[in-house]
């Protein structure tokens, strides 16, 4: 498989949140605003990132038995250090995403990475991998993020794009709305999906 | 039992270079982030008392964090007035407001430092909305008295609007903030 | 700190801030294990035993050795170990005791690790001050509060299983968009002042 192959797999066909149903917390939490999706998804590729290389470095010295634990202890360091620099030099977008950032750490999306590729693959390829699904996670958050911000809120990035007399349907960035909102677009994709095949 | 010491040994190897790296990063990071904090409490503490250019900390036991204001920027004279600490059980975080009070024991602002309440709702006692750059429901703080600290639905000169929809979020600042003058008050009186 | 207090925590963490349908916390297996009810219940055991086991181990060692010795930054990392030591112990116990239950659960028991739900409930008790009771009690909660939420997931999709559901909602879709119903119900317990 090339480069560009494994790169675009993680924009679309296997693109995470949407196709691979991973990382599933941090989606719903975080994507109250284009602002908090879009700092979640880059925090997330950097950790992703970080984790497939060394990952893939050191693959041929883990025992099979051990190579979880190892793999958990390297996804929290890198968690640790993206933790460390975005307190120190993004401390706005660290307090919004507060508990969920030392959470990256169990996001099923890197784990499942290091397990299903990096292990297996060579540094290159292992890195566009990381990429490729570090964008497409992104991507997914900024969709979410932005639907139910536009819709929850009236604005997108801050900006209120609506009159004052635009009431904005509230639920869609509470709770409730993160779990339908992300159900219907999910149903969307299934639709395209479908659409395709048949 | 030879396995079982290798495959510790490994484990033990990755985790020291582990700690060592984040030990690193940690002490890279460690006075960039020490001083972002200060930085934020120092803006509080401004927002909330705007007539004090120095301020000089007065106790922090128990938890209560007193500072008194000095309009002087050498820190001399009489205080202009203090800020407290004040900490609110909210919904779903502990709502921690900077309190700015004059030496006649009114607000002369609050300054919400810290809240994780719910995003739309609760999160709107640091919304901004129209032009200006105050959260209109920290600005109506300012000037009241501690008898006017009280929640009402409707917009009233003498008491607190709530926020619609986050009326918890709403009580607990402004009950923690009615705490705080009562606590001021009590020390004063002792002092 | 007394039994009001503990009482608060308990109703909170259980009815109005609901780790899965509020916080947002352990989606992955609420989307995957609530199939069935008993398996539901399983996990619920499960989770509901590392939780309180995962509180009563990293409060004191936040407390007593991060906090001493000003390595706090490695709470993420010991955190997470920990856990993943403790979901081992239940593994190797369960395979034992209740193996319908091991064969039952397959995979998503050592993806337990990585419920966040665990970690998170070991952070807040962190980040919101907890004493060690009030800890001990928020783990064990928690749990509860997210046994709830699992089991009546699983009523509603053993009954869904049978309707007549368009074909691109079929699955996850469908099941979100009833946790989202669901969510709204819990959020009626918002009106509560305690």
């Amino acid at each position: 498989m090339s480069a560009w192959k494994i790169f675009i797999r993680g924009l679309w066909e296997e693109v995470p949140v949407f196709r691979l149903l991973l990382g599933l917390c941090p989606t719903l939490a975080v994507t109250t605003s284009l602002e908090n999706g879009l700092g979640m998804g880059l925090a997330t590729t950097s950790v992703l990132l970080g984790s497939n290389l060394v990952v893939s470095l050191i693959r041929k010295f883990i025992p099979n038995k051990i190579r979880i634990p190892s793999f958990i202890l390297v996804i929290a360091s890198f968690v640790t250090i993206v933790d460390l620099i975005m307190h120190g030099y993004t401390p706005e977008l660290h307090r919004a995403l507060g508990i969920f950032i030392p959470l990256i750490v169990v996001n099923c999306l890197i784990l499942g990475r290091a397990e299903a590729f990096a292990s297996k693959n060579s540094l290159g390829y292992s890195l566009v991998d990381a990429l490729g699904m570090g964008l497409g996670f992104t991507l997914a958050l900024c969709l979410l993020g932005g639907v139910r911000e536009i819709l929850g809120a009236g604005s997108l990035a801050g900006y209120i794009l609506f009159p004052e007399t635009f009431r904005p349907v509230l639920i869609l960035i509470l709770p409730p709305g993160g779990f339908i909102a992300y159900g219907l677009l999910l149903a969307g994709f299934n639709l395209i999906e479908n659409r395709k095949k048949g | 039992m030879r396995e079982l010491i290798k495959l510790s040994g490994l484990l033990m190897l990755i985790t020291l270079t582990a700690a060592t790296a984040l030990s690193n990063v940690y002490l890279l990071t460690r006075d960039r982030i020490a001083a972002v904090e200060l930085a934020r409490e120092e803006n509080a503490r401004k927002e909330a008392l705007p007539e004090a250019l120095y301020f000089e900390v007065d106790s922090l036991e128990g938890g209560f964090v007193l500072y008194r204001g000095y309009e002087n920027p050498q820190g001399t004279g009489s205080p202009v007035g203090f800020t407290v600490l004040a900490l609110g059980k909210g919904y779903s975080s502990t709502i921690r407001t900077v309190v700015g009070i004059d030496t006649g024991m009114t607000i002369t602002g609050i300054k919400i430092a810290f809240q994780q309440e719910t995003p739309g709702l609760g999160t709107k006692v640091e919304e901004i909305k129209g032009s200006g750059n105050e959260p209109w429901f920290q600005k109506q703080f300012r000037g009241k008295r501690e008898d006017q600290l009280k929640v009402v639905r409707t917009e009233d000169p003498e008491a607190i609007e709530a926020i619609t929809g986050a009326t918890i979020s709403s009580t607990a600042v402004t009950k923690s903030v009615r705490e705080a003058v009562q606590k001021l008050r009590q020390i004063l009186k002792e002092s | 700190m007394n039994l009001d207090s503990l009482l608060v925590i308990a109703v909170s963490t259980i009815f109005i801030n609901n780790y899965v349908l509020s916080r947002f916390l352990g989606l992955c297996p609420f989307l995957g294990v609530s199939r069935s009810r008993s398996s539901a219940f399983g996990m619920g055991m499960a989770v509901i035993f590392v939780m309180t086991m995962a509180s009563l181990v990293t409060h004191p060692i936040y407390h007593l050795v991060l906090v001493r010795y000003e390595i706090t930054f490695l709470r993420t990392i010991v955190f997470i170990l920990v856990i993943a030591t403790l979901v081992q112990l239940v593994e190797m116990v369960m395979n034992k005791t209740a193996p319908a239950l091991y064969q039952a659960l397959g995979i998503f028991l050592p993806l337990i690790t990585t419920n966040c739900a665990i970690l998170g409930v070991a952070v807040l008790n962190i980040d919101e001050s907890r004493t060690f009771i009030e800890a001990l009690i928020q783990g064990f909660t928690a749990g509860l509060g997210f046994t709830l939420a699992l089991v009546l997931m699983a009523g509603i999709r053993e009954r869904l299983d049978l309707a007549d559901v368009p074909p691109v909602l079929k699955g996850v879709p469908i099941a979100l968009i009833c946790a989202g119903l669901m969510s709204i119900a819990f959020l009626g317990f918002a009106g509560f002042a305690i």
